[in-house]
């Protein structure tokens, strides 16, 4: 026997209720009642469990209050802890009463919204979801009480009529119908949303390095308008921003180096010239500490002219400190080298200042004495 | 069932029926707009895209397109968000509120006054956007992890406590109306003829049914958000006085701001919803739903209100003389009686003096003197803003830094650019949503319908 | 990632388009024309946009703004090829020089970056001239001006230097009998002296004739007259317990300025002794505003009270006529003679008779302030010689005109003729930096080089030589007027080898041990010489008395007296956007020059300013007529302006050689008729229209609040400090306590690592805006023109507020009985006026740096919070611009931009030009639109100063870390310094006495303070 839908409809919500109650007196379950509006007491009639949605509502809002306490110290207390006008940023609780606003806002947020989720995932409410009342009467001033039987519903028929039902109709199942399914493939075009972000998303990561200049949304402070060192200048020479200053010019703590880089010069500077710094332990170990970053890949660290570079024959030629290989150098003649360089040597003016060249100089004159 | 005393005006007139009440909410939705509707659809669509051509000149330009200057740092933008946000209260609040509270009367009106509530509050929000010297980046107020390391928003700002209050009220009542609404849309669906409207309305209505154990949840719902909302409409206005109450600024530096900005706001936004419901029961023929009783309800709402404002007024006054402090003492007068006078002076004609008159029947139960009234109260709520923001600001401590402010023709554009967007979004609305909130109204119909009330009394 | 490039437009193909180079540089490719169609009605209805129109802009504001996301520029790198052993990229440089333009001299330390100055600061190792005032700050910008004259021109055609030096020394040679005229500004450089002599040698027929636009030839010659010699006496003001001055401006630019520093150390009361200083002037001048006593009076009458004042000091009877202040003259006097040896008289009037007689009067006292013994060179202006060029000229006796470093057309009261007598000139030369209105009239332009650009030598004061270096290589192609005339006088020998000769030969020899590389090193020579004292000339006073009359002896009526603005000068620098920028110290107005008038007198005229509804500033608009000129005029009203008076500044309404922005005001020197800066018989009469001014402090006083705490000597002196600056206290439960020991929570330690404060004296803060221009040019402060301004947009991060006294203050309210509300309203309302003649004070405020600070905790996203060195910072990157941090500050300090300032046309100014971003310093960030900025306390300084006595390991001293308003200040009123360094500098001032901080009861616990300001009143 098949199984029969049977459809009582009523006109009034009173008589609805007395209908209700009359039903149930003789035993039967009432399976569905569609409603225009909420009839109140209808669900104790129908004896429907009381909702536990508040229940939940109130859990809801315990996370959102311990999300937002979770939120507020990690942020401010945890992970970059700021002195934001003097407000103290120590602890958690010291900070707290600026917080307070955002506690309670969040607590109502996770309430609302989670419930209203709920609400809507155990009714089965989601947009495009097909209305599933029997009688589209029924949203505008008809009531209706929906029965499934098994067998016969003669007896059911005329409960209904006594009760003021309007109309009793009973049609067979004939097929299951859908309405448990609330979840429906999403529409094609949720799916082409989908793969165009998927798509998307894929793009952000390539292992080929940017060759392209990147594309630059609101390019807020990200170019220095200033000149930057190195960087281009359209009134530069060659657009260069670095500029050389004016020959014979001296800057605040640079002392020039009159000494022209020429064979009369060196000989001046090995003759006359004159460490003008003390020649102290404290200089030669700076003097060594310099010579052991600038020097050593070349000189060695014994000065004895077999660097790295030398052994490796990057570089040939560098000769020994020792009297016997350079008989005629002094502090002068290494300040000169230093400066100007010599042969393959090349100027370390422009790294080392002027007084480091003298403690560097220092430091030679060490282990020329100290070689053979 | 609970019958309700005949001695009560009956809150649906006429001789309604279940299905009349269907057939009257549907009608505007079905049917076609009658030229008034379109009247003020253009009209608002003017000032609106008027309002657009001044937004992009603030963000292609800069802020400097308005008159802003170093010592008034907020001027119209500000004033315009408080007062958006004030009037986008009276909605929750009446559906909330007066949900808690069993008031029955609130049924008419609360669709409306809730969708006047997210409007404004959708015209509330640009203001913070646009009034950003860098309006790009605005999401950089939510707690956004950022690419450069640990950059976090600073909770102990009450802007950012804005930004949370503000986006929970606009969500949650939001939430709160759709809520409400899908049952009402199923109606219009099962009505639909056209396949494209049963279509849109089969969307919008999430498959609604009308089950009993769906309006179970419903009721339970509602009311779980009706309780969350009420402390929420509070929080919302309370925080935006905090974004004045907090600061050093004489004039700001005032603890009466929460509760006095709360009442200002319940104030202006009953007064906003006088005006839009005056006009619409006209227009979609819903008289016989919101009747005078409704709109006498409101004024004495209005006119309660008014007096706690004007109390407020009064007391900040007092704590000013009374702090002894120089400079709050001269931030008072100075509003009363410097550049600003005029604003101080319309601040307190309209919204203090002018409630009074409500205390005479006749005028509140009298609709044009509602709906001019309702305007008054609105434009003195702004005043009230401006008053706040500008003459605070305008000479606080130094001398030196004093200042006056002149709103450009950017500033102003905004702002009627927002009252006609506000009322593009309200008209159609008007044409395409149920106004009432007909299931809801029908639950009432027979406790409080005229024709049922007069049934009654013959038993 | 696809190596493709899709087309934007048609428009990309070409990669010059407009379009395409607008899109880079803008938002918007054109301006949407939204005026159109939003304007007002009127254009509303005319409009030809239409609905089509409109929703175009709309589709295209959408599209600019997608294609407002274009591809980030290439930022190239180009490394040195050799790098200099004396530069390192990226850190700063500091050369020793000197800038003397003319006007203004000063012994400076520049700073430079690869090869490239971006700031002046003052050479401290200098004694005399070693302070910088806001021109020679503002500067290094001129270096930078792109409208300088950047090639050799003949009649407007760019020539070669080759066939300029042929033409001229053809020119040169056939002079004949005819004059060869050197007309040049102030040149005491000695190397130049030398250099035109040899010039003489050769073309013997040369005449070198020093020019000042606003001349002190008066005081030159009154030295010139007592001791035979063009010098001024050398003023210490440090050494003056009583200075009287009469129309002195002499914290402006008296003399050649730079008086500031000793004025300041005489006024310091902290040894419980302060000069009083006496003013007697018209004008409100800088000197006036800082005065214990100021009387305004007429010149004429400035000039009858000083002979007053002769006679009775001196016991003469000169002719006078009576002064409103002859009651007050003898107490002056007696002030004078009780100070004795300590007094000090000066006057600021260009009459020679006028300033023998007040070298006089010191002299008779014996003044140790006023030295003849070590006499000043900066200033050689000679009015007659330059009025007897202009005959000579229009003569025919001149053959060659060459002008260097002086504009005559625009500053020469009769430039009508001396433009007629060039057309009489053969060869007309103009060697100048910019173009300006003489170059127009001349044949030759020849562009020479600024004072960064060149090398050079000066002595400012008797035994006291100065060299300059430049700084930068030539950035156009310039020659220094010295190689010019060496090499017109056939010398193969450059300027460079001269001077180094020149010194080695006749200067170090001076001084034993003294060699070229220390002293290019240093800066500066002292030879450490004694004053000489020259033997005095007999004058015959009476004649000096009548002769001094006699100048004002027609005077009657209103009378004029033009004066010299902090920021503008002559007008030499008058393309400076920082400087027409620059408030001036007194009105607090930019951009502008005007007629300042006394309240009374233009009440009685019936001309007024006043505020439009967005607060700016209007004025009336009089016609100005005086000795046959005039000119329209605004009005601005002055308190302190003497009744029936009027002041005009020199130096505006420029308008050959500078940005239409830069035009702005008018031009004063016609009425400068022989150099005489006083007019009488001058009348005003109001005309049509109304003026705009751009004010940037719209409240003139300080309502009777506590802003400036003020005391006179005598309290300070002689009361405990409760009674003068009083601790501010709140009830508490446990009793009064002072404000800063209350705190709402835990205290952030600030004991770890220095920790700033920064102190004000209130006393030695002269007004004069040095700090504000180091301000603008350290931190790339926008400049953002006449039109913001007056909207109240100014992006001063510091600013000097002026205050006046008013009348009306709450004690008189209460004598008065104005009490209740209306009476409160009356009292505020009349403390809204000014005095007529007020006491006045400047009060320097920038970012407090507060700790509790009010801006920090309203910003929604954290961008501005506090550093662990005291600084509150600004996270310019991170600020979305919701401006309540500038609305929560209490001190009104925070900037925001409105606009964005770089790179935009309608900002003409150096930001929008590639010259111009020359002078932007790479350390600090240019802030763009939308974002909030404000004084950083130099972070970049200190965080520089901490790193590298990190890297010496050492301890952080003073010198490291000083801020540039610290630096720049002249008269040390600023003190920035690390409080957990117990040798620092700042903690005196931290423990003084005097010590307060600005709206203390606030609770913001700033990290700035203040020391209060004394007035030495007589009691």
């Amino acid at each position: 026997m098949s199984k029969k839908l049977v459809h009582g409809l009523f006109d009034d919500d009173d008589i609805l209720m007395s209908g209700v109650k009359a039903v149930r007196q003789k035993g039967i379950d009432i399976d569905e009642v569609y409603t225009p509006f909420p009839v109140h007491g209808l669900d104790k009639a129908m004896g429907l469990k009381p909702t536990r949605i508040a229940s939940a509502a109130f859990i809801f809002g315990i996370i959102g209050f311990f999300f937002a306490i979770w939120l507020t110290w990690f942020m401010m207390i945890e992970d970059w802890p700021q002195n934001i006008g003097g407000k103290p940023s120590f602890t958690w609780l010291e900070n707290m009463p600026s917080f307070i606003p955002i506690m309670f806002e969040m607590t109502i947020f996770f309430t609302a919204h989670l419930m209203v989720t709920t609400y809507f995932f155990k009714n089965k409410l989601y947009p495009g979801s097909a209305g599933i009342n029997p009688d589209p009467r029924t949203t505008d001033d008809k009531f209706l009480m929906e029965f499934f039987v098994d067998g016969d519903t003669s007896n059911l028929e005329a409960i209904l009529k006594d009760s003021g039902a309007i109309e009793v109709t009973v049609k067979d199942i004939v097929e299951e119908e859908k309405r448990n399914l609330w979840f429906k493939l999403p529409p094609k075009s949720a799916s082409v949303v989908v793969i165009l972000l998927g798509l998307g998303l894929s793009s952000c990561s390539s292992d080929e390095p940017m060759r392209e200049p990147v594309s630059v949304y609101m390019p807020d402070m990200y170019h220095s308008v200033a000149y930057e060192p190195y960087s281009e200048d359209p009134n530069g020479i060659n657009s260069m921003e670095a500029r050389t200053p004016v020959d014979g010019t001296i800057k605040r703590g640079y002392v020039p180096y009159d000494i022209p880089n020429t064979n009369e010069g060196y000989q001046e500077a090995l003759m006359n010239l004159k460490s003008p710094i003390a020649s102290n332990d404290e200089n030669a170990k700076y003097g060594e500490e310099l010579y052991n970053i600038y020097c050593i890949s070349c000189h060695g660290i014994n000065g004895d002219g077999q660097g790295k570079l030398v052994q490796n024959e990057k570089f040939l030629g560098v000769p020994s400190y020792a009297a016997s290989r350079l008989p005629n150098i002094s502090e002068g003649s290494i300040f000169h080298v230093i400066t100007y360089g010599k042969n393959m040597m090349g100027s370390h003016a422009s790294q080392l200042t002027w007084d480091e060249r003298w403690k560097i100089s220092q430091h030679v004159l060490k282990l020329r004495s100290q070689l053979k | 069932m609970h019958y309700e005393s005949e001695i009560r005006e009956p809150l649906v007139l006429g001789n309604k029926s279940y299905s009349d009440v269907t057939r009257d909410v549907a009608a505007p939705v079905e049917g076609k707009a009658n030229k008034m509707w379109w009247f003020a659809f253009t009209l608002a669509t003017i000032a609106f895209l008027w309002g657009i051509g001044a937004m992009a000149i603030t963000i292609g330009e800069g802020i400097g397109s308005w008159g802003l200057n170093k010592t008034v740092g907020w001027a119209w933008d500000i004033t315009n968000f408080v007062w958006w946000v004030g009037i986008g209260h009276a909605g929750t609040l009446i559906s909330a509120v007066l949900l808690l509270f069993r008031q029955k009367w609130r049924m008419s009106i609360n669709r409306s006054a809730e969708a006047m509530t997210i409007f404004a509050v959708v015209q509330a929000a640009l203001f913070p956007l646009l009034h950003m010297g860098r309006p790009w980046l605005a999401y950089w107020v939510f707690p956004f992890p950022n690419n450069f390391g640990s950059l976090w928003v600073n909770f102990n700002s009450p802007l950012l406590w804005d930004v949370f209050a503000i986006s929970t009220y606009f969500s949650v009542s939001t939430v709160f109306w759709y809520v409400g609404l899908i049952p009402d849309f199923a109606m219009i669906r099962d009505r639909a003829v056209k396949p494209f409207q049963k279509h849109i309305y089969k969307i919008m209505s999430f498959g609604w049914s009308g089950k009993a154990k769906h309006w179970q949840r419903f009721e339970e719902v509602s009311l779980v958000l009706a309780g969350l909302a009420t402390p929420l409409v509070l929080s919302v206005h309370t925080i935006v006085s905090m974004d004045f109450a907090t600061s050093v600024i004489p004039g700001w530096h005032t603890t009466i701001f929460p509760p006095y900005f709360v009442a200002g706001a319940i104030f202006s936004g009953f007064a906003m919803v006088q005006t839009l419901l005056i006009i619409m029961r006209k227009v979609v023929n819903l008289e016989s739903y919101i009747t005078i009783q409704h709109i006498e309800m409101m004024n004495i709402v209005i006119m309660l209100t008014g007096s706690i404002v004007g109390v407020a007024y009064i007391t900040e006054l007092f704590m000013a003389w009374y702090s002894g402090v120089e400079y709050e003492q001269y931030a008072f007068l100075n509003r009363a009686t410097g550049p600003y006078w005029w604003a101080y002076l319309s601040m307190m004609t309209f919204n203090v003096v002018s409630p009074q008159l409500m205390w005479f029947k006749k005028l509140r139960t009298s609709i044009m003197f509602t709906f001019v009234l309702s305007i008054i109260v609105n434009v003195g709520m702004w005043f009230e803003r401006f008053v706040i923001i500008v003459t605070s600001l305008h000479r606080d401590y130094l001398p030196s830094s004093w200042s006056m402010f002149s709103p450009t023709y950017v500033d102003i554009g905004i702002f009627v650019g927002t009252i006609g967007f506000f009322f593009v979004l309200f008209l159609l609305y008007a044409r395409t949503f149920p106004v009432i909130a007909q299931a809801e109204l029908k639950t009432i119909l027979k406790s409080s319908g005229e024709s049922q009330k007069k049934l009654h009394k013959h038993e | 990632m696809s190596q493709k490039k899709y087309w934007k437009g048609i428009e990309d193909l070409n990669e010059e388009s407009q379009i395409m180079q607008d899109l880079r540089n803008k938002e918007f490719v054109e301006e949407i024309p939204t005026d159109d169609f939003l304007g007002d009605k009127e254009s509303l209805e005319s409009g030809s946009t239409t609905r089509r129109d409109f929703l175009k802009y709309i589709g295209f504001s959408t599209a600019a703004a997608s294609l407002a996301a274009c591809e980030g520029p290439v930022v190239k790198s180009i490394p040195y090829v050799v790098k200099p052993d004396n530069v390192t990229p990226g850190s700063a440089d500091y050369y020793a020089t000197s800038i003397s333009d003319g006007h203004d001299f000063a012994s400076v330390l520049v700073r430079a970056r690869e090869g490239r100055p971006i700031r002046i600061e003052p050479n401290t190792m200098a004694d005399y001239y070693s302070t910088t005032n806001a021109r020679i700050q503002a500067n290094v910008l001129s270096l930078y001006d792109s409208n300088r004259l950047k090639a050799p021109q003949k009649e407007g055609e760019e020539i070669s230097w080759s066939s300029v030096d042929a033409d001229i020394a053809t020119a040169l040679a056939t002079a004949g009998d005819k004059e060869i005229v050197l007309l040049t500004s102030s040149m005491f450089s000695p190397s130049t002296k030398e250099i035109i002599s040899k010039f003489s040698e050769k073309y013997p027929t040369t005449k070198h004739i020093s020019y000042d636009a606003v001349s002190s030839s008066g005081a030159l010659d009154a030295y010139e007259t007592l001791y035979g010699k063009r010098a001024l006496p050398l003023y210490n003001f440090a050494e003056a317990r009583t200075i009287v001055s009469f129309g002195a401006d002499f914290i402006g630019d008296w003399l050649g300025g730079g008086y500031e520093k000793g004025y300041s150390i005489g006024r310091n009361p902290k040894q419980k002794e302060m000069s009083r200083h006496i003013q007697v002037e018209t004008n409100m001048s800088l000197a006036g505003a800082n005065a214990d006593d100021r009387y305004s009076v007429k010149p004429s009458e400035q000039a009858s009270a000083l002979i007053k004042l002769y006679n009775i000091i001196l016991g003469e009877n000169l002719a006078t006529n009576k002064t409103p202040i002859d009651s007050k003259l003898a107490a002056i006097a007696k002030e004078l003679k009780n100070a004795g040896s300590k007094a000090l008289v000066v006057t600021g009037s260009n009459d020679k008779n006028l300033q023998i007689l007040a070298m006089k009067i010191n002299l008779a006292l014996q003044s140790r302030a006023m030295c003849v013994g070590k006499p000043v060179f900066v200033k050689e202006g000679n009015d007659n010689a330059v009025q007897q060029l202009v005959q000579d000229m229009n003569s025919g006796k001149v053959s060659a005109l060459i002008c260097y470093n002086v504009n005559p057309v625009y500053s020469l009261a009769n430039s009508v003729e001396f433009v007629k007598g060039m057309k009489k000139v053969e060869t007309t030369v103009s060697v100048t930096q910019f173009v300006d209105e003489t170059t127009k009239e001349s044949t030759y332009n020849l562009p020479s080089q600024h004072s960064l650009e060149s090398w050079g030598d000066a002595m400012a004061v008797e035994g006291e030589y100065s060299l300059m270096q430049p700084t930068i290589r030539p950035l156009y192609d310039t020659r220094q007027f010295q190689d010019n005339l060496l090499k017109w006088m056939g010398s193969d020998e450059d300027f460079y080898s001269f001077i180094k000769n020149n010194w080695k030969n006749n200067i170090l020899s001076k001084k034993t041990g003294s060699t070229w590389n220390q002293t290019l090193h240093d800066g500066v020579l002292k030879l450490s010489l004694d004053p000489d004292m020259p033997t005095l000339n007999e004058v015959d006073m009476a004649a000096v008395a009548k002769a001094a009359q006699k100048y004002f002896k027609n005077a009657k009526g209103i009378e004029l007296e033009l004066y010299v603005k902090a920021g503008m000068g002559n007008g030499e620098l008058a393309n400076n956007p920082w400087l027409q920028e620059l408030p001036d110290p007194i009105t607090r107005t930019s951009w502008d020059n005007y007629l300042t008038i006394s309240a009374a007198h233009a009440k009685e005229l019936g001309l007024t300013n006043w505020n439009v509804s967005n607060g700016a500033l209007n004025g009336d608009i009089v016609k100005l007529s005086a000795a046959g000129v005039s000119m329209t005029v605004p009005v601005f009203i002055q308190p302190g302006q003497a009744y029936g008076t009027l002041g005009l500044a020199l130096g505006y309404g420029r308008s050959e050689g500078v940005k239409d922005a830069m035009k702005t005001g008018v031009n004063a020197y016609p009425f400068y008729k022989s150099f005489n800066k006083y007019a009488s018989s001058v009348s005003i009469e109001k005309v049509e229209g109304e003026h705009e001014f751009a004010c940037v402090q719209l409240h003139h006083t300080m309502m009777d609040r506590d802003v400036v705490q003020e005391t006179t000597f005598d309290i300070y002196k002689n009361k405990s400090r409760d009674e003068w600056n009083p601790i501010n206290m709140l009830a508490t439960h446990d009793g009064n306590q002072p404000v800063s020991k209350i705190d709402l929570w835990d205290q952030h330690d600030s004991d770890i690592g220095p920790h700033f404060n920064l102190s004000i004296d209130l006393n030695a803060c002269t007004g004069c805006a040095a700090c504000v221009v180091a301000c603008h040019a350290e931190n790339n402060v926008a400049v953002v023109g006449k039109e913001e301004v007056r909207k109240s947009r100014d992006m001063h991060w510091l600013r000097i507020d002026r205050y006046y006294s008013s009348d009306m203050t709450k004690e008189k309210a209460k004598a008065e009985g104005l009490s209740g509300v209306t009476g409160s309203v009356d009292m505020y309302h009349q403390m809204e006026v000014a005095s007529a003649n007020p006491e006045v004070v400047f009060q320097p405020v920038m970012c407090q740096h507060c700790n509790h600070a009010p801006c920090e905790t309203v910003c929604p996203v954290a961008a501005t919070s506090h550093g662990a060195q005291g600084q509150n910072q600004m996270a310019y990157n991170r600020c979305v611009g919701t401006r309540y941090c500038a609305n929560n500050c209490p001190y009104k300090v925070r900037r925001f931009n409105w606009f964005q300032y770089n790179g935009n046309e309608k900002f003409d100014y150096h930001m929008n030009d590639e010259v111009g971003r020359m002078v932007l310093n790479p350390d600090v960030v240019i802030r763009d639109r939308g974002v909030m900025e404000k004084c950083s306390m130099c972070i970049q300084i200190t965080q520089a100063g901490i790193l590298s006595a990190k890297k010496d390991g050492r301890r952080l001293e003073d010198i490291d870390i000083q801020t540039a308003c610290s630096s720049a200040c002249p008269s040390e009123a600023m003190a920035f310094g690390d409080i957990n360094n117990e040798e620092s500098l700042i903690q005196e001032p931290l423990h003084d006495d005097r010590k307060y901080y600005l709206l203390e009861t606030v609770g913001t616990k700033p990290n700035v303070m203040y020391q209060t300001k004394i007035r030495n009143k007589n009691s």
